[in-house]
């Protein structure tokens, strides 16, 4: 079974590759029926949008984005204004303006704009696939192309993350968000993700309220081939930064490696516990939901692990039980 | 006058940046609709930003507590150097921002765009201090990280970037602990873009971990992806990634993970997707003595469909299989595991409000043998998860309630664990000037079946908690406002061992007070009292007040 689907899988990719032109995309949104219309007489340069939105333009120079637009051998219709918008020329020639207007399309029209350009280092297929678009979201509704709103650290902002999580004043050095996000990640995700931003504010929980993480340290808002290739990608996950538990040990504990099951989140809640070390539950019985066999039998002291005995749960190289590194 | 406009714009936009990103309503509505007439100009924002602040603390009782992930701010610190030079297209682009000086957790970051915008250059470096929150002294707890990306356009569908990355950790625990000293280097590479016909890219990585106390071995990750994927009908896409890693430890054998995947995206209507995926992985671990998987293989379909532009739906299956080599290292099981899981979710007309119905079941159809001292099977023979949402949007009040429910079963070492929490939240503009925010949460587990024979119950061990917070934000004037942000949360749990940790009432205030003294200049004073209070054990106890106050000039 395993050796047949893998076959079909890579004919149908050989034929994929060494396809006709049946093989090109059929790209029929709004954004690229305008671009379609444009003739090079159309495209008119950055100083005719100035005319009319001078504001905009100003701030969008402080964008990162305006930069990376900005380079005289890209084609007309990706350079500039015009590179997200459309032709200056259609703009103002027609009775009512044909222009795209990111924030006034649907999310899928306007994510098909996006695509356009951004296309090149996230495909179609794995945007269409994600959760966030399912949810009908577009880029727009996360990322600020034009620095013309009000910024998180704007005083006098009342942005509800900002207000309502006190240890921002505190924790003042803080990572920041580097991909042009209309606030910081956590106020930002928190907006949908509210039960996942309750489990922060819990005793135990990722330093994303200290302003150590970010939401991105684990997640990956665009899904490309690494959330996909691992089973066991939770786990690659938090070894990138835990990497003392990575192994492989020469004794494996199996939850822990996530040979079988959910990996580390099999004892550890990623965001946020009312438990110590973020665990799923309390003191011995975190181990004694699987060995349940030692809820009382067993040693009748504290945690399995700090009351000095086995102390290396995640994976040991000289004991089967754990009592050693 | 200006100034007043000012305010009102930005309280405006940041009211509706608020509402605009709980739930993507504003595109969602638009969806159709004719574009909207422009708005008028708004007048440049003044970017570049410079703070200065000075904080006092008072701390009564465990400092270990209150700094267990980082250090507050203290005495005079720099709170934000934020410059970005915008260029002129030949210039590059450049951006920096600072946080902290070196005394104090410290945040420095930058972007520079140069060879017309080809080229992107961004690097961070920070370091936090923190402490093992235990009653016992231990040394102070650092991380230090250092990390850079340069990304190269070569054509425009085609990209190069290569990223270094260095982590060094220096923990201190309570014994028994051993304490850790690592350091992490990553190394990685990677070129990426529309190829033949389609989107391609391969990635190569190196990761090093070295343990400096030299009791875990030195260990090198190195791993390359390839993937490729295109449209090979007009409606048919198709994707396959090839992954390798090899591990290699000081004094042991190395160690291979290699993974094969094949997704494929099928449109069956313009709002009917079939997406499916066909999945492999091999494991050689030769220094592995106990049980351990050798292969793991596993395929799902997932049909998606929107109704009436409004209402999603979406129902998926998927099968897996571990091959296992049992921990006396002589035979093969192959638990098997089936997964179906659902979605329903949309909005409700034009009301403003939209929900969110989602489920899964996952159930091991073929368990393990055990060749453990209690050979019971340890996996749970079923998992089931649901989430349920509801939202609202409008002009003034935001608001959502969320219900989770989690439930795992072993059968034949009779355990069932089950979580229930709720999560109602919202905030409300009362006027132009004056919004609150408050959100209560609460989690309650149940661990049912095993009570043994000395009266020991797994649910004991299964604490619930309660969490609330509050925000509150007024303008006294267009220049004057104040902010107030409170957490409490309450863990309620029977704890029969006594141990600290467990039984908590923590508090979190702060209140930020703003005056804008002139365009350019801004002052800040900041008044945060903290509490932490365990009821069984004082050891872990603290209270402490912060007062602070920052200025900010803008220029």
């Amino acid at each position: 079974m395993q050796t047949i689907v893998l076959i079909v899988g890579v004919a149908s990719l050989l034929y994929g590759a060494v396809g006709s032109e049946q093989g090109q995309r059929i790209d029929q949104s709004q954004a690229a029926k305008l671009f379609a219309r444009a003739k090079a007489d159309d495209y008119m340069g950055d100083e005719y949008c100035v005319d009319c939105h001078a504001g905009i333009s100003k701030n969008f120079k402080q964008s990162p984005h305006a930069a990376l637009m900005v380079d005289p051998k890209l084609p007309a219709d990706k350079r500039g204004c015009e590179g997200c918008h459309g032709a200056g020329g259609i703009h103002q020639a027609d009775e009512n303006p044909d222009v795209i207007a990111f924030r006034a399309m649907s999310p899928k029209e306007s994510t098909a704009a996006c695509m356009r350009c951004h296309a090149s280092t996230l495909s179609d297929a794995h945007w269409k696939r994600s959760a966030h678009a399912k949810a009908d979201l577009s880029c727009v509704s996360c990322h600020q192309i034009h620095p013309d709103v009000v910024p998180e650290w704007e005083p006098g902002s009342v942005q509800k993350g900002a207000a309502a999580d006190p240890k921002n004043p505190v924790f003042t050095a803080r990572i920041e968000p580097r991909t042009m996000l209309k606030a910081d990640q956590a106020t930002l995700c928190g907006q949908c993700h509210g039960p996942q931003v309750a489990e922060f504010r819990l005793a135990s929980h990722h330093p994303i309220p200290e302003g150590r993480m970010q939401c991105s340290d684990c997640h990956n808002a665009h899904p490309n081939k690494n959330t996909k290739i691992n089973r066991a990608a939770d786990r690659d996950k938090c070894v990138t930064c835990h990497t003392e538990f990575q192994g492989p040990f020469v004794f494996e504990h199996d939850p822990v490696a996530g040979h079988t099951g959910a990996g580390c989140a099999e004892c550890h809640k990623a965001h946020g516990s009312h438990n110590p070390k973020m665990l799923n539950s309390f003191s011995r019985g975190l181990c004694a939901q699987c060995h349940t066999e030692k809820l009382s039998r067993h040693y009748p002291g504290q945690s399995c692990w700090n009351a000095g005995c086995h102390v290396s749960s995640h994976g040991s190289n000289s004991s089967p039980i754990f009592l050693n590194p | 006058m200006m100034m007043s406009i000012r305010w009102k714009r930005r309280t405006a936009k940041a009211l509706m940046l608020a509402m605009s990103i709980t739930s993507g309503w504003a595109q969602q509505e638009g969806g159709d609709k004719p574009q909207q007439p422009e708005e008028p100009e708004a007048p440049p924002i003044k970017w570049n930003s410079f703070s200065l602040g000075y904080s006092y603390w008072t701390i009564g009782g465990n400092d270990h507590k209150l700094r267990q992930y980082a250090s507050p701010t203290r005495d005079l610190d720099l709170r934000e150097l934020r410059y970005t030079y915008p260029g002129n297209g030949i210039t590059p682009y450049g951006r920096i921002v600072m946080k902290g000086i070196p005394k104090n957790d410290n945040v420095q970051e930058g972007q520079l765009i140069f060879a017309n915008g080809r080229a992107n250059l961004t690097f961070a470096f920070d370091s936090h201090e923190f402490y093992d929150p235990t009653p016992i002294t231990v040394d102070k707890s650092h991380e230090r990280n250092a990390q850079a990306t340069l990304s190269y356009s070569l054509t425009p569908d085609l990209g190069v970037w290569v990223a270094y990355r260095n982590k060094t950790k220096d923990l201190s625990y309570e014994p028994a602990k051993a304490n850790t000293a690592a350091i992490n280097r990553t190394l990685a590479a990677g070129i990426e873009g529309n190829v033949l016909g389609g989107h391609a890219g391969v990635t190569v990585a190196e990761r090093r971990f070295n343990d400096r106390n030299g009791v875990l071995p030195t260990t090198i990750n190195r791993r390359i992806d390839l993937f490729y994927g295109r449209q090979i009908l007009p409606t048919l896409n198709l994707e396959g990634v090839f992954s390798n890693t090899r591990i290699q430890q000081r004094g042991f054998r190395d160690s291979n993970v290699r993974s094969w995947v094949l997704n494929s995206d099928w449109d069956i209507g313009p709002e009917t997707l079939l997406s499916a995926s066909f999945r492999r992985e091999d494991l050689s671990l030769p220094n592995t003595d106990n049980a351990y998987v050798r292969k793991r293989f596993s395929y799902g379909a997932r049909l998606s469909h929107r109704f009436l532009n409004s209402i999603f739906a979406q129902i998926g299956y998927e099968h897996r299989e571990a091959e296992r080599v049992r921990g006396d290292q002589t035979f093969v099981d192959v638990p098997k595991w089936d997964i179906v899981d659902g979605r329903v979710s949309g909005r409700i007309g034009s009301t403003g409000f939209r929900y969110a119905l989602r489920g899964s079941w996952e159930h091991l159809n073929r368990a393990a043998l055990m060749v453990t001292e209690d050979p019971r099977a340890l996996y749970w023979d079923d998992r089931v998860r649901f989430l349920g949402k509801v939202t609202y949007g409008g002009e003034r009040l935001n608001a959502y309630a969320t219900y989770q429910y989690r439930f795992d079963q072993n059968t034949p070492r009779n355990v069932e664990i089950s979580s229930q929490s709720l999560t109602i939240g919202g905030s409300y503009s009362f006027s132009d000037r004056t919004s609150a925010f408050v959100e209560f949460a609460n989690e309650r587990y149940r661990a049912s079946g095993l009570r043994d024979e000395a009266g020991y119950d797994l649910d004991w061990f299964f604490p619930s908690s309660t969490s609330i917070a509050l925000g509150f934000n007024h303008s006294f004037d267009a220049s004057t406002s104040l902010s107030i942000g409170l957490t409490h949360f309450v863990t309620n749990n029977d704890n029969p061992l006594g141990l600290r940790d467990g039984n908590i009432r923590n508090t979190e205030l702060t209140a930020t007070f703003r005056r804008q003294i002139d365009q350019n200049n801004a002052l800040e004073l900041v008044v945060a009292p903290w509490s932490y209070r365990d009821r069984l054990s004082d050891q872990m106890n603290y209270r402490s007040t912060m007062i602070g106050i920052n200025w900010t000039v803008r220029f």
